[in-house]
């Protein structure tokens, strides 16, 4: 049976050698022992096929082999659920570092939409280090902990009375009405602001020698107006509708989305605020170039941050699974 | 609420093998009070309405070897050299444990079901 000897050579390929002879040999007797029964049965010598049917019955080479060996995991499921804990907690902050890495760095650099995609491309890398260092470090806490600490202390000194309180998660939802009051207000204050422009700039649109706004913010007052009124009447529909009221997901994401719109349009301006005629163009001008530079990096940042706020949200509504498994106890 | 679904026919099948796992290990035992090869075994075990395959059973008795469960020795029968198991003492005493926890978790089982 040349076929046998093939595949326990195989099999072989995947024992270590201190156990390999004895296993080889047992499971030989066991595959022969299986192979007479059924020539006894048939009365008569197997076929290759009939014998490459035995052997394959006892499964691949490598997962027989595998049943031999010890149980194999990085991290096994008394360590686990801390691993994914501490990955989870410590996984925002490594962003938030990131994130504020580049904020600094992008203050001493030009910030352009390709050094903004190579920041985004270069946390993969960051976070797969990250993920691989922490498997590491609990994997080592298994190796050790399994072998060296089956009676430390660490599990076994919790008490009931040490963990915390259970707080009352806040109720997020909030009334329609004062929805619908918060926009009324935003609205008036967008009125008010256009004859008193003091509300915003202060005691600056006083002084010759100070910048004024560009054209550009004209044109995003006039958005703004607009989208504030269509959300107040969307808002005044919602106190008696409670069919709307369960679209306020939905309408919350379109208001996301009009709002990275309007952000992406102040982007396409070069220049937020200029020197005003009669002013000292060398003094002012050098405020102005600076409070450019300085919005055109915040509207970048603003546009990120919106968009992956924005994402985020939406993977929520059509993953609700992810973000369910996230907190177990939505599924108790 | 959002639950975590799992095809029935998956489910069932996990917690089956799940059963299984342990019982096995109380039918290999039982086998073992008398002396027998892997593969004499098995049939044993299938005669009996047990059925396991190959891959589970062998790297099974060498767990229960390692663990002091069964003891072993090579030895020839029909011109074949076959390694040969049987109940270590310790499995005996391991053994006699696991069938009164056995009966009791049937018992209880047996008037779980008759309250329902």
């Amino acid at each position: 049976m040349e076929l046998i000897d093939r595949y326990l050579y195989a099999v072989g390929r995947y024992i270590p050698g201190e156990r390999r002879d004895d296993i080889l040999a047992e499971l030989r007797a066991n595959i022969l022992a299986l192979a007479e029964d059924r020539e006894q049965e048939l009365g008569r010598k197997l076929a290759l096929d009939e014998e490459e049917a035995i052997l394959k019955q006892h499964g691949h080479p490598a997962v027989v082999a595998a049943r031999y060996l010890p149980q194999q995991h990085l991290i096994g499921p008394t360590v686990f659920p801390f691993y994914w804990y501490v990955l989870k907690t410590a996984f925002p902050w490594v962003v938030l570092l990131y994130a504020l890495g580049y904020c600094v760095s992008f203050l001493f650099r030009p910030v352009t939409v390709q050094a903004i995609v190579e920041v985004v491309l270069q946390f993969v890398p960051v976070a797969f280090y990250f993920a691989a260092w922490m498997t590491l470090v609990f994997a080592l806490f298994e190796f050790f902990g399994a072998r060296y600490m089956k009676q430390s202390t660490v599990f076994c000194s919790w008490s009931p009375r040490k963990l915390a309180t259970p707080q009352a998660e806040p109720e997020k939802k909030s009334s329609p009405i004062f929805d619908f009051i918060g926009s009324l207000v935003t609205l008036a204050f967008l009125i008010v602001v256009r004859q008193n422009p003091i509300w915003i700039l202060g005691p600056a649109v006083y002084y010759k020698n100070m910048v004024r706004p560009t054209p550009v913010w004209m044109t995003v007052y006039t958005i703004a107006i607009i989208f504030v009124c269509v959300q107040l009447a969307i808002k005044f529909v919602a106190i008696f509708s409670s069919h709307l009221r369960a679209w306020r997901t939905w309408i919350d994401l379109g208001t996301k989305t009009c709002a990275i719109a309007i952000v992406s349009f102040l982007l396409t301006a070069k220049e937020y605020v200029t020197v005003p005629p009669g002013a000292d163009a060398s003094q002012v001008g050098k405020i102005a170039q600076a409070l450019n530079y300085a919005m055109s990096i915040g509207w970048k940042v603003i546009i990120v941050i919106l968009s992956v706020q924005l994402l985020w949200e939406i993977s929520k509504r059509l993953f609700p699974r992810w973000h369910v498994y996230a907190k177990p106890h939505l599924l108790a | 609420m959002t639950t975590r679904t799992q095809p029935p026919d998956d489910l069932f099948e996990n917690l089956r093998l799940e059963l299984r796992r342990g019982c096995l290990v109380l039918a290999v035992l039982a086998q073992l009070r008398t002396e027998r090869y892997g593969y004499t075994l098995r049939k044993a075990l299938a005669e009996d309405g047990l059925p396991i395959d190959e891959g589970t059973l062998y790297p099974l008795l060498r767990r229960l070897e390692t663990q002091g469960l069964l003891a072993s020795e090579w030895r020839e029968e029909e011109k074949r050299n076959k390694r040969f198991y049987r109940l270590s003492s310790v499995g005996e005493e391991v053994f006699e444990k696991l069938l009164t926890e056995w009966n009791g978790i049937n018992k209880s089982i047996g008037r779980i079901l008759q309250e329902a």
